[in-house]
């Protein structure tokens, strides 16, 4: 397993650009903090469902590239492959949560936004990601075609990141505020979707075929 | 010494093919070449063999250990090279070394820099800037750098030049000069196989036609050069495979079924494998 989420790692340290779009839209959101004096929702939003096609990039390059076939005759049981990318999920969640939380914090800071907006919004970020992913890879691992998943998560993305912007632009946003104790919350119901997903990808992945 | 494979009544079913009630030994410390057409099932059977694709029914024992058990576990024990190397694109050899450091315990850096020095592989270049030879030659690296006790190989010198087929296949006989090790392979290049094996099996459709020693093939087989008439004296049963020529006929024969005087050549595995697949055909 360690050796799967090594070379995952390398992966990511390759394709950084990936992660830019992420970061532009964190600073957006750092500047319109700074500016307002609130976090804008939905912009963070935004940027998690982009992060979503990452451990789907994964899957298609290593199905791509025939990886897949050397982890299959690698000492690593289908479950902890899995588990790996889920690990990987939870890993790169969490990291981007952080330098979301970073940039989205300086912008408030210059702002005075309230510290409690600030988190909201960065567990919201992670909670998009989590239950996104959730219910994609299970698909991703049934259906053998993760290239094809990718193509319309980031489609449902984008659609989704238009309509939020669509329904904040018409004064909504103060109906869609969400508290620091609702997204805590949110976030937890989250992560057991995400242990639930995972479950459920075991059990399909045990039954397939690599090749 | 226990047999390093044994697999028993293994079916594995397609919609188009089965591999069909396949039985296979591999002794310990020997090399077992496994021959067969394209399409026979000598992929399908390595596949099953590592738990890449799943079996229908059957009983597969890798090492002494049985792999529906263990798989994962035995797999530390097993370098394998496929047809084709899966590794990621834009790896180079760090990125490699440092992924197969953390997927095998007994991963061997020092041992993988010197194969890679030997197969004169570049070590700042892309995965996806190698040629073929230098993927399979990658593979090999990978396979033998890691204290495995098994090796399946499947058509792994397939893109090779000469000389360096030449090499690896020397490699390959080093490799078993420790008891412990073993090897399975296939192949379509079959005078490799006859230099390297100890045992080789015959697969066809699906079915196993033969798993036996080499040496003892040899000794029982031979080519028959005479005349159609000549060859109708001959107990059917010795008989295991004719070709008409321009000349006479060429058949393969059980040596002890033939009569003394009569004009026997020694047979090559290849040769062997012809003629009972045409005969079946």
């Amino acid at each position: 397993m360690k050796g799967l989420m090594v070379k995952d790692m390398l992966y990511i340290r390759q394709n950084l650009r990936v992660f830019s779009f992420a970061v532009f839209m964190a600073v957006m959101c750092a500047v319109i903090t700074a500016s307002k004096g609130k976090v804008p929702e939905g912009l963070g939003v935004a940027a998690a469902l982009f992060l979503n096609s990452l451990p789907m990039l994964f899957i298609a390059d290593d199905q791509r590239t025939g990886y897949e076939k050397t982890l299959a005759y690698s000492p690593i049981s289908k479950d902890d492959m899995v588990k790996a990318r889920y690990l990987m999920i939870l890993a790169v969640g969490l990291a981007s949560s952080l330098i979301v939380l970073l940039i989205i914090g300086i912008g408030a800071y210059i702002g005075s936004a309230p510290v409690g907006e600030v988190l909201a919004e960065t567990m919201m970020f992670m909670v998009t990601m989590l239950v996104f992913l959730s219910l994609c890879l299970p698909l991703v691992y049934y259906f053998r075609k993760s290239n094809a998943v990718m193509v319309i998560s980031f489609v449902v993305s984008v659609g989704l990141s238009v309509v939020s912007s669509i329904l904040f632009k018409d004064g909504m946003e103060e109906n869609m505020d969400i508290s620091l104790g609702t997204a805590a919350v949110m976030l937890i119901a989250a992560l057991v979707i995400t242990a639930v997903s995972y479950m459920i990808s075991v059990r399909i992945f045990r039954k397939t075929d690599i090749c | 010494m226990e047999n390093a494979i044994e697999i028993r009544g293994l079916v594995k079913e397609y919609k188009d093919f089965k591999l069909d009630s396949v039985d296979l030994t591999l002794p310990g410390g020997c090399i077992l070449g496994l021959i067969g057409e394209n399409g026979a099932g000598k992929s399908t059977m390595i596949k099953c063999l590592l738990g890449i694709i799943h079996k229908n029914e059957g009983s597969i024992t890798i090492l002494g250990r049985d792999a529906d058990k263990e798989l994962a576990d035995i797999k530390e024990d097993v370098g394998v090279v496929l047809d084709d190397v899966g590794i990621p694109d834009t790896f180079k050899y760090k990125q490699i070394n440092a992924v197969m450091k953390c997927t095998y315990k007994n991963w061997d850096e020092a041992e993988f820099e010197g194969y890679m020095d030997k197969f004169g592989l570049p070590k700042d270049k892309k995965f996806k800037e190698f040629s073929r030879g230098m993927k399979m030659k990658m593979g090999i690296a990978i396979a033998l750098s890691h204290k495995a006790k098994l090796l399946v190989l499947d058509e792994a010198t397939n893109g090779l030049d000469p000389v360096i087929r030449d090499e690896v296949t020397d490699i390959f006989y080093e490799f078993t000069r420790d008891e412990e090790h073993s090897i399975l392979i296939s192949s379509h290049i079959v005078s490799d196989l006859e230099k390297l094996c100890d045992y080789i099996s015959f697969i066809h459709k699906g079915k196993v036609l033969l798993n036996e020693e080499k040496d003892v093939l040899l000794e029982e087989y031979a080519i028959l050069s005479c005349a159609e008439e000549d060859l109708k004296e001959l107990d059917p049963e010795a008989i295991r495979g004719r070709k008409s020529g321009k000349y006479g006929v060429q058949a393969l024969v059980k040596r002890d079924g033939v009569p003394a005087g009569m004009n026997l050549s020694p047979v090559t595995i290849e040769e062997l494998f012809i003629f009972m697949i045409k005969e079946i055909a």
